[in-house]
């Protein structure tokens, strides 16, 4: 079990480095002008060549990914070019709303999609069964900034056209200064994001039940006769977990790193708006810190998810 | 302990079942699964029912205690007092576990994974009562204890897999008995386990009927067990009890020609006359046809027999015996039984007078055990084959026994040259094979050729037979065109297929005919020695015996030398010269078949000989049983010494240090012991060897009574053409006719068998997706809907001019409004303009343009990358494959629309860059999937089968693999489509994709979001396409795995059929076969970007 740990961190660290270098080859060594792109457009050769030299560009590669590497380890992101703040408390200021969306939102499309999905299962062939499919079809393929769209149209603009303002159209309360003002911020894109990610959560459930349902240890459960509740959830969901834990391993990953799109539609300040924010400005430290920061994300969440496989599967622990 | 001799009365009865009828509605229709079957269950004995796969055995022992999901069953089965069909679902969970439990045939899949032991024991006591936890488990230890599990207060929290499969079976026993049920249910509860495990198992599983008194149903193939354990015995063919009796009656006066017909098609132990197998094979379960189910089959169908179903009626004036048939009744016992020929000399086989055809020595393979780490240090291997050197003379037939493990498959793998050894040599015909290159191997490769296991894995399901049996030709350049053809066709006809089949696809031959196709293809290149790895072991009983005898026929006629691999003891006797017992790696007894059946010296030899199964009640129960403790002991770790000595009742304290060479026994050169205390004489002394030899004079035995029972026994069987192999082994070894071997099972089984397609063209897995799809509306629709959305794309410019607008035209004085506002729909905008006064229709248009060349471009080209880069690694494997795993996992662990954000924010956006992006992030999702499916491929025998035919990799990689490919490839571009197009729309929503004026729906909808206010048709039209795309992509895709891969349909049948598993080889591949959830998403994130 230990060197089960040992071995996934040493891998998630193999993977980190080996991203720090694509993104520093991303924007030290693309055969592209980094300093003229800092300096801006109508910067004077000598501005660009000042630039260059605060930069350290004119040194070595290896010496710049050295220190750049030096940096990262101390957590050091460096200085936003467009105000000059601290690339951490940056990302500090922003990742609460992050994680407050991730968070609910992954709540949310578990118990939509994981539910749907034993129903779809339990009833196969059924309306119930082509209704969740159905659902589920339709949401996957709906993109989320359109969906949130029409969240917006109906729930936000709509609604305030009736005078029943309950949904704001944009903007984040924290949750410690106003639990309740947070949560109404949150709601929509919330359902948003749920809605659409639920729909691969109803997918994954159904088919892994399926397989599971018919598998001859649940006949062995039915012979005992165990009532079909017990069944459904102590042996056929219990076993089709570990599809839906990967599958949440990535998706919180991703999304920590930034919900992009969903924060841009619902105007919320968290790490994506700052991504976004920064590509615009051709802000380089935040945009590399951001990138980091995802990545990092994701090599946590993926630790987590085989920690999670050792917890469900005691065949993994034996390995 | 012995059967009754009448019918039990009514107070003896526990379970009373009356016109038991069982079918399943299934898309191909009704199947008749069990057609009014009655029978009963004496209380505190033993019924047996006997039957091969389909004949309905376990579906109506199911049928009874409601665990056949899905199906229609009707009937009356009355259980102490009360009808358990009439009960509604808490009634019979009620009685499940409690008065009846079931005991299940694998007991690898039969326990839940991921929950302990002791867990899965409460469980059955909690669920009937209010019993404590405390008290459940205290139960349980005793349980365990009972079974025979040692230690069973420790081993009460372990998981299965802690595990082997005999103790697993002992735990589903243990479950079983925890109420102290009335009745047991066992399906096939040994055919899963090995001959020495099996033999413990069924002796636990008697053992405690006996002591609690319970009654059990025995369900099986085995005619074997039946005849040891059972009291009373049904068979059953077709869904229909054919024959009840008690268990002698059963078997010394069998009524029914199925019942006779299987007794005579197994192989007996000192038999090696030519078996007479039923012709042809059990009936579809779909057609009904009127009449006797059996007829077609049947040697002695009279007139009436097709018109008439034979009611099950009673046979002269045994009590209780029952047949379904026409026949008189003194046809009963005319069994052409397969009596050993008692000890005449053995002609001795011939020993190797030339030198040997094969010659093996010091032969080694070992495994390395797969560890993905860097950082494990020890280097474990599997020791599979540890030093076994053996000579096979020309034209002589070495058969390989052992149970599982003990190397025997890759023993004959490492012959081949599928494999390379680790150490030792392999000389073929004087020449030293081990070591020679690709090219020079191809040579020898028409020399030595392999006849595979699994007759549904080792044909290409993509390719029509003709090929397959060609392939080798083809890759020997022998003969091509008509002449290959001509070729092929010789060959199908001599293995007993139709030669007009040529053109039919593998699927649409039955299990029996697809092995002849294998040896047919094994055959095309006239090879020198073959090499057959269970051969007959997935198939049923007759039928087996069909393919044993076209072996023996082929071999006697092509002179050819063979390798001989099963687990069946009796099957191997019967066409071996001699026979190389093997255990652990090693070969522990070889010896002319005669002399190591009769006198074998190694205590596990004689083991193994006396737990197969012996198909005679009377010696069934006369013979002792030498049952040896314990499980194989892993291969990682062989225990030191002599391999058998942890098992060994004879083991001393040398056995555990000193393993003991393989040398000839003292007067007999040609048989060798490994073994320090070999068995001198035979291990009994009153005669009854471990297996029993009965010479037919030696007193009451069953050949007398059989013969002196019942009259006319002499004629009858003179009608019978087989029966001289019964006195006289050896002149009937050679076919009836050189030409046509096997001509009379050939003949009846093409005859027969013939799939209900019926045609000679075969009909091809496209074909039938294509007939799937065709009949699927959704397809239809969606495939209708993206027709039309890429002609508009196509055409966009012919439109625009209809249209009267540019696509990027301005119309300031049409298309806005006095105020400056976008203008609604009307007859010259149909889908209203947008802020500047630009066609909304015309640009939606264009924008389908992007959305497709975005999609299917990135699609196309990540699905190329990716295959390419999944097919290398998977089929490469080693090094190269870790390699790009790694680079697989490192692209999919990146957050993707990050990371594309970053990218494009460098190098600026465009259509270009737009497409290799998400072609760069998604290449990876399908070549981990195209890695997974290629190595599942690789390790399908079809693909040993064709490099054992001396094709080349790359030849394998284009033949074998790629076909089988295309489908899930078709799938995954589908549904990858759509994730691509959605991609593509959000970064042209945030302004980093496709840069303005050009239209993309992305970048429409952007520009609306200002005015969804006043102008909802700006962000409907290109909302409602784009999201319409995604769906018809989405739909199209799914719609394309039920056609081209309808395993999730078969999922929800076998759900709702109960599953019904067949006999399988164990060796079945990873599961390689796409999922059915998620689909494709870029990047892994299933969803796409957010």
């Amino acid at each position: 079990m230990i060197r089960l740990i040992i071995r996934r961190l040493a891998s998630g660290i193999v993977v980190l480095w080996i991203i720090s270098v694509a993104v520093f080859g991303l924007f030290f060594i693309a055969p592209h002008n980094v300093a003229r792109a800092i300096a801006g457009r109508q910067a004077t050769p000598l501005t660009v060549a000042l630039v260059s030299k605060r930069l350290g560009l004119n040194r070595p590669i290896l010496d710049q990914y050295g220190s750049f590497i030096w940096k990262l380890l101390h957590g050091n992101l460096g200085y936003s070019y467009y105000n000059s703040e601290p690339v951490l408390s940056l990302v500090g200021s922003r990742i609460g709303v992050t994680i407050s969306l991730t968070v609910g939102g992954a709540i949310l499309w578990l118990l939509l999609g994981v539910s749907t999905g034993v129903l779809a299962a339990t009833h196969p062939r059924s309306l119930i069964d082509k209704g969740a499919t159905f659902f589920a079809v339709f949401f996957y393929s709906m993109p989320t900034f359109l969906l949130g769209l029409i969240l917006l149209y109906f729930l936000f603009f709509q609604l305030h056209l009736a005078g029943v303002p309950i949904f704001p159209g944009s903007g984040y309360v924290s949750i410690f200064t106003s639990p309740g003002a947070w949560a109404q911020h949150l709601i929509l894109p919330w359902i948003a994001v749920a809605l659409t990610t639920a729909a691969t959560y109803t997918r994954l459930t159904r088919a892994g039940m399926l397989e599971v349902l018919g598998e001859d240890y649940i006949r062995t459960a039915r012979a005992k006769g165990v009532s079909e509740r017990r069944i459904t959830y102590r042996h056929a969901l219990r076993a089709a977990l570990t599809s839906v834990v990967t599958q949440l391993g990535i998706d919180v990953g991703v999304l920590l790193g930034g919900a992009v799109v969903t924060e841009n539609i619902f105007g919320l300040p968290g790490l994506g708006q700052l991504a976004i924010q920064s590509v615009t400005q051709q802000d380089l430290p935040v945009i590399i810190g951001i990138v980091m920061l995802a990545a990092a994300f994701v090599v946590v969440c993926n630790f987590a998810v085989d920690m999670c496989y050792a917890v469900l599967d005691p065949r993994v622990r034996a390995h | 302990m012995a059967g009754p001799a009448y019918a039990p009365g009514p107070a003896e009865v526990l379970l009373d079942v009356r016109d038991l009828d069982v079918r399943f509605d299934t898309a191909d229709g009704i199947v008749h699964a069990v057609r009014g079957a009655s029978f009963q269950v004496p209380r505190g004995q033993t019924l047996g029912i006997v039957g091969e796969s389909g004949s309905g055995k376990s579906v109506s022992a199911q049928a009874l205690i409601g665990l056949v999901p899905g199906a229609d069953v009707t009937g009356q089965a009355w259980f102490e007092g009360r009808d358990l069909l009439a009960m509604n679902g808490q009634q019979l969970r009620d009685i499940r576990g409690k008065r009846i439990s079931m005991v299940f045939q694998d007991p690898l899949t039969s326990l839940h994974p991921l929950h302990k032991l002791g867990w899965q024991l409460t469980e059955a006591m909690r669920a009937h009562g209010n019993v404590s936890r405390r008290a459940a488990e205290r139960r349980a230890i005793d349980l365990l204890g009972m079974v025979g599990i040692p230690r069973p207060a420790e081993r009460i929290d372990d998981y299965p897999h802690q595990f082997s499969g005999g103790m697993r079976q002992r735990v589903m026993i243990a479950m079983a008995l925890a109420l102290e049920p009335a009745l047991i249910i066992a399906d096939e509860p040994t055919t899963a386990l090995d001959a020495t495990v099996q033999a413990q198992v069924l002796e636990l599983l008697v053992r405690l009927q006996g002591e609690l008194g319970m009654s059990l149903v025995l369900i099986t193939h085995d005619l074997g067990v039946v005849a040891d354990l059972a009291d009373e015995v049904m068979v059953m063919y077709s869904g229909q009890p054919v024959e009840q009796a008690d268990r002698r009656t059963a078997y010394y006066q069998a009524h029914h020609p199925y019942t006779r017909g299987l007794l005579e098609s197994i192989p007996v132990a000192g038999d090696t006359g030519r078996l007479r197998p039923i012709p042809g094979q059990p009936p579809s379960m779909l057609d009904n046809p009127p009449g006797c189910s059996f007829r077609p089959r049947c040697r002695f169908a009279l007139d009436r027999c097709a018109t008439d179903a034979p009611p099950l009626r009673a046979i002269g004036d045994i009590p209780g015996h029952r047949s379904a048939c026409w026949l008189p009744d003194d046809v009963a016992g005319q069994v052409a039984r397969r009596v050993p020929v008692a000890a005449a000399a053995p002609a001795a086989p011939a020993a190797p007078a030339g030198p040997p055809l094969l010659e093996l020595t010091g032969i080694v393979k070992h495994f390395p055990v797969r560890s993905s780490s860097l950082l494990s240090r020890e280097h474990k291997v599997v020791h599979a084959v540890d030093g076994i050197s053996l000579q096979i003379g020309d034209g002589e037939t070495l058969g390989l026994v052992g149970e599982t493990g003990c190397g025997k498959s890759t023993l004959a793998r490492t012959i081949a040259r599928l494999q390379p050894v680790t150490s030792g040599t392999v000389s073929f015909a004087g020449q030293d094979i081990t070591g020679l290159r690709a090219s020079e191997l191809k040579a020898v490769r028409r020399e030595v050729q392999m006849v595979f296991q699994d007759p549904y894995g080792s044909l290409n399901p993509r390719r029509r037979v003709g090929a397959i049996v060609g392939e080798p030709l083809a890759v020997h350049g022998l003969a091509s065109g008509a002449a290959r053809k001509a070729r092929v066709q010789e060959l199908m006809a001599l293995v007993g297929l139709n030669p007009e089949h040529y053109n039919r696809y593998p699927s649409e031959f039955s299990g029996g005919q697809r092995q002849r196709v294998g040896i047919a293809r094994a055959l095309a290149v006239n090879p020198k020695l073959l090499i057959c790895d269970e051969p007959v072991s997935a198939l049923d009983v007759s039928v087996q015996a069909q393919v044993i005898n076209l072996l023996k026929d082929l071999q006697a006629q092509l002179d050819l030398t063979c390798i001989f691999i099963s687990h069946d003891l009796g099957v191997v006797e019967h066409v071996s010269d001699r026979v190389a017992v093997m255990y652990l790696g090693k070969v522990v007894e070889l010896a002319p078949a005669d002399a190591l059946y009769r006198e074998p010296r190694h205590p596990y030899a004689a083991a193994l000989l006396s737990a197969a199964s012996v198909t005679d009640p009377d010696l069934a129960r006369q013979r002792r049983r030498m049952t040896i403790e314990g499980d194989i002991p892993s291969p990682v770790d062989p225990p030191a010494g002599c391999r058998f000595n942890p098992r060994c009742p004879r083991a001393q304290d040398i056995c555990r240090v000193t393993e003991p060479p393989l040398v000839a026994a003292p007067g007999d050169g040609a048989h060798l012991t490994a073994c320090h205390f070999p068995i001198e004489t035979p291990a009994v002394p009153d005669g009854a060897r471990p297996l029993m030899l009965v010479t037919s004079d030696s007193g009451p035995g069953p050949a007398a009574e059989a013969a002196s029972g019942v009259p006319g026994t002499a004629a009858a069987a003179a009608a019978g053409s087989g029966n001289s192999s019964v006195t006289d082994a050896g002149a009937d070894a050679g076919p009836g006719s050189p030409d046509a071997p096997g001509e009379t099972a050939a003949a009846g089984e093409v005859a027969v068998a013939g799939p209900a397609s019926g045609g000679i063209e075969g009909r091809s897995q496209w074909r039938l997706a294509w007939d799937r799809l065709r009949r699927d509306r959704v397809a239809v629709i969606t495939a209708a809907f993206i027709l039309l959305l890429i002609l508009l794309a196509i055409f966009a410019p012919a439109i625009a001019q209809l249209a009267g607008h540019g696509v990027d035209q301005q119309n300031d004085a049409t298309g806005l409004t006095a105020a400056g506002l976008p203008r609604p729909p009307s007859s010259s905008y149909w889908f209203g303009t947008d802020d500047l006064g630009r066609d909304v229709f015309v640009r939606t248009v264009y924008g389908a343009r992007i959305s497709l060349i975005v999609g299917i471009f990135a699609s196309v080209s990540a699905v190329i990358i990716g295959t390419t880069i999944g097919l290398v690694a998977g089929f490469l494997g080693g090094l190269a494959d870790s390699l790009l795993s790694r680079l697989m996992d490192l692209v999919l662990s990146f957050p993707f629309l990050l990371a594309a954000i970053a990218l494009v924010s460098v190098v600026g956006p465009s259509l270009t860059v737009i497409i290799v992006v998400i072609a760069l992030f998604s290449w990876a999702a399908v070549g981990r999937i195209v890695r997974g499916l290629a190595m599942s491929i690789k390790e399908k025998e079809y693909t040993e089968a064709a490099r054992a035919g001396g094709a080349s990799s790359l030849r394998i990689m284009f033949v074998e693999v790629l076909p089988n490919l295309s489908a899930p490839l078709i799938v995954y571009t589908t549904l990858l489509i759509p994730s691509a197009i959605a991609f593509e729309a959000v970064m042209s929503f945030l302004g980093l994709g496709i840069t303005p004026p050009t239209p993309s729906w992305g970048d429409m909808l952007a520009e609306s979001i200002g005015y969804y206010q006043v102008a909802w048709w700006f962000i409907i039209f290109p909302g409602l396409f784009l999201l319409a795309t995604t769906l018809a992509f989405n739909l199209l895709g799914d719609s394309l795995r039920d056609a081209l891969d309808p395993r999730g349909e078969r999922l929800i049948s076998a759900l709702r059929r109960g599953k019904q598993r067949r006999r399988r080889p164990a060796r079945s591949a990873a599961a390689g076969a796409p999922g059915d959830a998620g689909g494709m998403g870029l990047a892994g994130t299933e969803a796409g970007p957010r």
